[in-house]
């Protein structure tokens, strides 16, 4: 797997993937085991190519800056889909917590990446880590990227 | 394609359908509808407001870009609390709870009401 680290201040990290097929399972792994609050990296995931690296970069980039204010906030995932002709950047947001404030603190953020990348189309969804989730903390992200709404 | 009142006129109905049924009293699977009725009324309350410029969003993607560009962003946290939720229930077969019916998703869909409604004129 070819990958890069973008290193930002205060120890910031951000990973991402570029190939296609990227193991999930290992990401989910070290999403699943580590604790926001203890390691403040936020992993980024992609598992497609058709993200140029610059956009790639950016999008990373600003999550790495604005989530970290976050710290239920465990991992993001991009993936983009062509619906009705045109691409949508899916953003699935990892949370370890269940807590109205987090969601809408996360809300607000997902509207600053709207208005800052404004030529793209975005549609969000969030995701608990928590035990609370059937099947325990293992489900990170949906198996097979549903279709949602 | 559809148009305000044709969205609104399903507002009406998801509106009727809460109101009758009674959210603190309900148990599944009664909390499970009513968090689909919410979300409908809630996409149906912003996508009548769209419809009045000839705008019809076919996916989630498109409508958050036209709730940024046609003076929708005080509802985006709303919309996306009672988006969350109902995907949840579908998806996840999250189970909630009357507490979290009307405290937290209802609540959210009331907020959406009372601003769409204004905006609306309705």
């Amino acid at each position: 797997m070819s990958a890069a680290a973008i290193h930002l201040d205060e120890g910031m990290r951000v990973d991402h993937s570029y190939r296609s097929g990227a193991p999930r399972l290992r990401l989910s792994s070290m999403l699943a085991s580590s604790s926001a609050k203890d390691d403040p990296t936020v992993y980024v995931q992609t598992t497609e190519e058709r993200f140029s690296n610059t956009q790639l970069h950016s999008l990373s980039a600003f999550f790495g800056n604005e989530l970290r204010r976050v710290n239920e906030v465990v991992g993001v995932k991009l993936t983009k889909r062509n619906q009705n002709g045109r691409d949508v950047i899916h953003v699935w947001t990892s949370l370890s917590k269940d807590d109205r404030d987090t969601r809408f603190r996360v809300y607000e953020i997902e509207e600053r990446l709207m208005s800052h990348f404004h030529d793209e189309l975005f549609d969000f969804h969030l995701h608990l880590t928590g035990d609370n989730l059937p099947g325990g903390r293992v489900p990170i992200y949906p198996a097979a990227d549903a279709d949602e709404g | 394609m559809p148009t305000r009142d044709d969205h609104l006129k399903l507002v009406d109905q998801f509106t009727a359908f809460l109101d009758r049924e009674r959210p603190h009293l309900m148990t599944p699977p009664q909390i499970e509808l009513a968090i689909a009725a919410a979300y409908y009324r809630s996409l149906h309350y912003i996508d009548a407001w769209l419809a009045i410029a000839d705008l019809h969003p076919a996916n989630d993607g498109e409508r958050f870009a036209e709730m940024r560009d046609r003076d929708l962003r005080g509802v985006f946290p709303q919309y996306r609390n009672v988006k969350d939720r109902y995907n949840e229930a579908l998806y996840q077969a999250r189970k909630f709870t009357v507490y979290d019916l009307t405290e937290d998703i209802l609540d959210s869909a009331r907020g959406i009401r009372d601003i769409m409604s204004r905006k609306l004129g309705c």
